[in-house]
């Protein structure tokens, strides 16, 4: 518990630190949320993100994600899943420190875990249910159009489109997401 | 055959007639010579079964031949046929093989030939047994084969008629029960049913037990490709692949076949509103005259399922359908024939998991 309490005591001197420095350009942390679509099962999802991005320079920049979601309702089928990407991005018409529209792509990880209802009749005709945990890890790629706009010095919002596959799977989870983003 | 006796005889001459010919207008042939008085036996080898022969004799010396004896008539009457012969498997590798002979027909050997349906000869027969044997079992079983059983009495007048008994051998054993797992399952072109986004295709199964014109819902199962390659197995575990461990005559639901509607499912529906007619089922039997049950219970049926369009809703992709009849390979592979999208779905069963 002490250990709680002093990470808690940093996490708000950081916060503190944050609002009362210059801040550092190039770093930002975005919180996304959105609608997503799971191949597995062909589900649709809510998904969270944590971003991490770095600013290159105006055309270049990098993110780290990492992000978790679950299926919103299937009859047969639930899915939760986690996953990290690590990506980069290029700003076609220049990262001009209000809109900064964004091509990119990069690695993924993911790792979903799906139970699937089964239905299953007793010999005399009876019907009963069962449930079966069935996980999927798979090394994907992905691509992303997304496009930042900041409200002011310190926070941006924006919106995402982004897909993971690979090409044994195909279509593993593709999605929109809000941005809310803050510059460290 | 005998003749009179004088101590003067040298031997004896042995005439035969055709009895339905009249003796006087048939010239008697000689057949046969004896030498010496006390010799008076002879064996005819030269008869054909279903005619009646007329023999007599005469005794010769050197002062020439004697008057004919009386004649005696004798009919050469072919080996009756066995009154009843039936095969009928008892296990995956055994068949007992059993016939009766009326009373007095206790002599000669019994042989037995097969041949499988649409092989036009026999070959050497597969035993001959001495009578008065009333069985015997077959232990090279032909799984999957209609099999026909000839069965013949041989005697010194010949052949008996022939009785006959087919039998169709299934793969599974007859005497235990039986699963059916959907083993493997793989598809030709899988973009005609999934877009990229949506991933591997995920297929919705009903399956379907049909028993002469009844068709009994047996399951539902629900499964997902492990890959979106074409043409690319992809494995189904037994939790999702069982559809029964209990397939076997006189054992809990009997049914002959086993029908497997598939959609591409899309998320168009929920399993509990789906409706399945199922009253287009077509069986076509072989003639109970030309097939014999391996059980009381069990028919040698061949069995069509027939599609229909109402089997599916808006929402997902019709996909086919396949069937699995007691006696097919447990392990074959069957193809859905083509999916309105494009392409088609191989599914491979399996009795083992």
């Amino acid at each position: 518990m002490n250990k709680f309490y002093l990470i808690l005591v940093v996490l708000l001197l950081a916060i503190s630190k944050l609002c009362s420095q210059n801040y550092n350009k190039d770093f930002s942390y975005k919180l996304n949320s959105g609608w997503g679509f799971l191949g597995d099962g062909d589900s649709p999802t809510l998904s969270l993100e944590n971003e991490f991005a770095y600013s290159i320079n105006h055309y270049f920049s990098t993110s780290l994600i990492l992000g978790i979601g679950r299926n919103i309702e299937a009859s047969h089928a639930h899915s939760d899943y986690l996953f990290g990407s690590f990506d980069m991005y290029i700003s076609p018409f220049k990262n001009n420190k209000r809109n900064n529209f964004k091509i990119g792509g990069g690695y993924s990880y993911i790792d979903i875990s799906n139970t699937y209802v089964i239905v299953r009749f007793y010999d005399n005709g009876e019907r009963y249910n069962f449930y079966d945990y069935y996980p999927n890890r798979q090394h994907a790629f992905n691509i992303i159009i997304d496009d930042e706009f900041k409200i002011n010095s310190r926070f941006m919002i924006g919106l995402k489109a982004y897909t993971i596959g690979n090409n044994d799977q195909g279509g593993i989870l593709s999605g929109i997401s809000f941005k809310f983003g803050v510059t460290l | 055959m005998t003749s009179g006796t004088t101590s003067n005889v040298m031997g004896y001459r042995i005439y035969r007639t055709i009895a339905n010919q009249s003796s006087n207008s048939t010239y008697p042939i000689l057949i046969g010579t004896v030498f010496g008085n006390l010799n008076r036996q002879y064996v005819d080898v030269n008869v054909l079964n279903n005619i009646t022969y007329r023999y007599y004799v005469t005794a010769y010396n050197l002062d020439g031949e004697s008057e004919p004896s009386n004649y005696i008539t004798i009919s050469v009457d072919r080996a009756n046929a066995a009154t009843s012969f039936s095969v009928v498997q008892e296990s995956l590798n055994l068949a007992k093989l059993t016939w009766t002979f009326g009373g007095d027909q206790y002599n000669g050997n019994i042989k037995i030939y097969k041949r499988e349906i649409g092989v036009s000869s026999y070959g050497s027969p597969i035993t001959s047994l001495q009578m008065p044997v009333d069985e015997y079992f077959d232990t090279n079983i032909q799984h999957g084969r209609k099999v026909e059983y000839k069965l013949v009495r041989e005697t010194s007048t010949g052949v008996s008629n022939p009785k006959y008994d087919v039998v169709f051998y299934p793969h599974r054993d007859i005497s235990k029960q039986s699963s059916i797992y959907i083993d493997k399952v793989k598809y030709s072109d899988i973009s005609k049913i999934e877009s990229w986004v949506r991933g591997k295709p995920e297929f919705k199964v009903k399956v379907l037990g049909v028993s002469g014109t009844t068709t009994v819902e047996i399951s539902e199962m629900w499964f997902r490709m492990g890959t979106r390659k074409d043409n690319k197995w992809s494995t189904i575990s037994s939790t999702y692949g069982t559809v029964t461990k209990n397939w076997k005559p006189d054992y809990g639901r009997w049914f002959d076949c086993y029908t497997f509607y598939f959609v591409e499912d899309d998320g168009g529906l929920k399993w509990k509103d789906i409706t399945i007619d199922a009253k287009s089922f077509e069986k076509v039997k072989l003639d109970s005259t030309f097939v014999s049950s391996a059980d009381g219970v069990l028919k040698a049926i061949n069995t069509l399922g027939k599609t229909y369009s109402n089997w599916f809703e808006s929402g997902d992709e019709k996909i086919g359908y396949t069937y699995l009849n007691y006696y097919d390979d447990p392990s074959m592979e069957c193809s859905t024939g083509s999916a309105p999208s494009g392409g088609y779905l191989t599914v491979k069963y399996k009795d083992h998991e």
